[in-house]
Parts: structure tokens; C-alpha cells; sequence
């Protein structure tokens, strides 16, 4: 009976051997999810900058095309641009700030982006005369050359991950155009 | 007694297999995670593409408010056969075009990226007697795996002819 009993259980060898294999297996395992928070962490400080520069430029955009000069705003020191249009009151604060701990800083560089039209134009008195006739309605091509009507945004967040001494960058552009709203 | 023998080791092959399987599923977790950042990238690319192209049809706005009479001449052209003076004052215009715009790069992604007016047209309705302008600009780029990333921007306006006194 004795043997019988010996013969059918685990051996303390055999429970120590699988729970070291087991736990060897999970070595990696926890090793994937210490990797996988950090990306998580590194994933969620890149959305809230693109959500802070999208943010920015959006109020950027909203503001009279004359409100906001040609130039740097923001960047290191703090800047708030202020607009009081017909609409209402609108606010831009740039530079530093402190989101769920992590400093992020915003810049707005707007230039002046010459701009050429190419405009064909036609004789009205030709057009009255054949209007039917689209071929002879004395076309010609003109370039018009215009500066200060059409501005290029760029704004820019950096941020530094955890653990990280370089800066990370996130940058979104548009152009607005001195139009009648 | 010989069933009895035979069930030895049994715990070890067990765990093997588990081993085996956590293992799996451990290397298909990281492919997995491996594989979700360039979704995450493009997302953020799309973004960027809204933005130019919406940048566009402000230039393409302003050029209508400064030049109508011309734009309605080549409506109207292109309405009678003509349209070369249309695509002329439009897609063909070199200030609709930007190609290899960088101004946008961010740390993790830098793509060259091309505006493009797509097209500007008058839409009527006869029942309102209601007028408004078209325009359509397109902002694309090729990212690092060869997939052709493309997004377009819409705006609408409504138009009001009034004779110049």
C-alpha cells in the first residue's frame, strides 16, 4: 500500500521543476508589460499634445487675420494673445504649461507667405458682344503678385517623455487668408 | 500499478505546455503593440492633412472675393464648351499648388506632404434661387510603408451677385 501511494502523487522535484518552468515563462511576460506601459504613457503624453496643438491652432485660426502680427509668440516665455472681435472675446495662452505633470510648450510662428495670382481675365465689351462665344472673349493671363493677404501658422508643442533628456515635437500648419468673413 | 507509473511527470508536461502557450501569447502581444503605432501615426498625419488642406481653400476664397467678375467669365466659359480659362483661374494655377510641404513635421513621423486645389465650381439651386461656391482642396503624402495617405477639406459659401454702383 505503502508504494502504491508513492507511485500516484507528484514528487516534490517534479511541483518545484514546473513551478520554476512557469515562472520563467512569465519572465517575459511581465517584461512585454513593463514595455507596454511605458509605450502607453509615451502614447498618452504624444495625444495630449496633439490635442493641446490642435486646440491652440483652432483658436489661433478663429482670430481676426489682422489680430495676430507676423512673428513668434509663445515658446519659452508665456504669452496670451487677446482678440476682441465682433463674435466676442477670444484668448490664446502659448508657452510653458503644466498638464498631468508633464510640461508641455507651445509656440505660434505666423509669416507672410507672398502669394501670385494667376488670374485670367476677359473684355467685357468683347463678352457682350459674342456672348456665345467663350473663345472670343479676348483672354489673357495675368499674374498679380500680393503680400500681407495670406499667412502661414505653424504651431508647435514639445514635450520630454519620462526618463528622457531630448525633446519630442509635435507641429501642426495652416494658412489663413485675409478674406471677408 | 503500471497506470500508476505512467501518470509521472504529468505536472511537468502540463506546465510545458502552459509555458509554451503564455510564451504565444506573449510574442503575439508584442507584435500586436508593434503594430499599432503606425495606426497611431497616421491618425495624428491625418490631422495635419485637414489642416493644409483646409489652409488652401482660404487662398482659393480670397482669390474669388478679389477677383468674382473673372471667376463667373469662366463659369460661364466652361459652361459653353470652354473650360481651359476655368481650370486656368483654378487647378492649374501655380499658387493652388504646394508640393513637398516639411512646415508640419513632427519628432516621430516627417513626411514631405502635397497640397492641392481639387476643384472650385458654382452650385445652384433653381428652387431657392440660391447661389454658393464649391471649393475642394486635397492634402497627401506617402508614408514609410508605400501607402498613399490622403484627406480633402470642403467649404461651402454662400454667394449674394450684387451689380457694382
Amino acid at each position: 500500500m505503502k508504494n502504491i501511494n508513492r507511485s500516484t502523487g507528484m514528487t516534490l522535484t517534479e511541483v518545484m521543476l514546473a513551478m520554476a518552468l512557469l515562472a520563467s515563462a512569465f519572465i517575459p511576460i511581465i517584461g512585454v508589460m513593463g514595455t507596454s506601459i511605458k509605450a502607453t504613457d509615451k502614447d498618452d503624453r504624444t495625444i495630449k499634445a496633439v490635442n493641446l496643438c490642435q486646440e491652440k491652432l483652432n483658436r489661433a485660426l478663429q482670430f481676426p487675420f489682422t489680430s495676430i502680427s507676423v512673428g513668434t509668440h509663445g515658446g519659452t516665455t508665456a504669452k496670451t494673445l487677446n482678440s476682441n472681435a465682433a463674435a466676442g472675446s477670444i484668448n490664446l495662452v502659448l508657452g510653458p504649461e503644466t498638464i498631468d505633470g508633464v510640461q508641455f510648450t507651445s509656440q505660434l510662428d505666423v509669416s507672410d507667405v507672398p502669394v501670385t495670382f494667376q488670374v485670367p481675365t476677359y473684355d467685357p465689351f468683347a463678352k457682350g458682344e459674342q456672348p456665345n462665344t467663350p473663345a472670343n472673349w479676348g483672354w489673357s493671363n495675368q499674374n498679380i503678385n500680393f503680400t500681407n493677404v495670406y499667412h502661414k501658422y505653424v504651431l508647435t508643442v514639445t514635450w520630454q517623455d519620462k526618463g528622457s533628456k531630448t525633446n519630442k515635437f509635435y507641429t501642426l500648419a495652416s494658412h489663413k487668408a485675409k478674406i471677408r468673413r | 500499478m503500471k497506470n500508476n507509473s505512467n501518470r509521472r511527470g504529468v505536472a511537468l508536461l502540463l506546465a510545458l505546455v502552459f509555458a509554451v502557450v503564455l510564451l504565444q501569447m506573449a510574442i503575439a502581444y508584442s507584435s500586436m503593440t508593434r503594430g499599432s503605432k503606425p495606426q497611431t501615426v497616421q491618425i495624428d498625419e491625418r490631422i495635419k492633412l485637414d489642416y493644409l488642406a483646409h489652409g488652401l481653400t482660404e487662398l482659393a476664397l480670397l482669390k474669388f472675393q478679389l477677383y468674382p467678375a473673372d471667376f463667373y467669365a469662366c463659369w460661364e466659359a466652361a459652361k459653353k464648351g470652354q473650360p481651359q480659362h476655368l481650370r486656368s483661374f483654378t487647378i492649374n494655377a501655380p499658387e493652388f499648388t504646394i508640393n513637398n510641404f516639411t512646415e508640419s513635421n513632427s519628432s516621430f513621423n516627417a513626411v514631405p506632404i502635397n497640397i492641392q486645389l481639387a476643384s472650385m465650381a458654382i452650385l445652384t439651386n433653381d428652387k431657392w434661387k440660391t447661389e454658393a461656391l464649391f471649393i475642394q482642396a486635397g492634402a497627401a503624402y506617402t508614408d514609410q510603408y508605400g501607402r498613399n495617405i490622403a484627406k480633402e477639406a470642403v467649404r461651402l459659401v454662400s454667394l449674394e451677385r450684387k451689380l457694382n454702383k
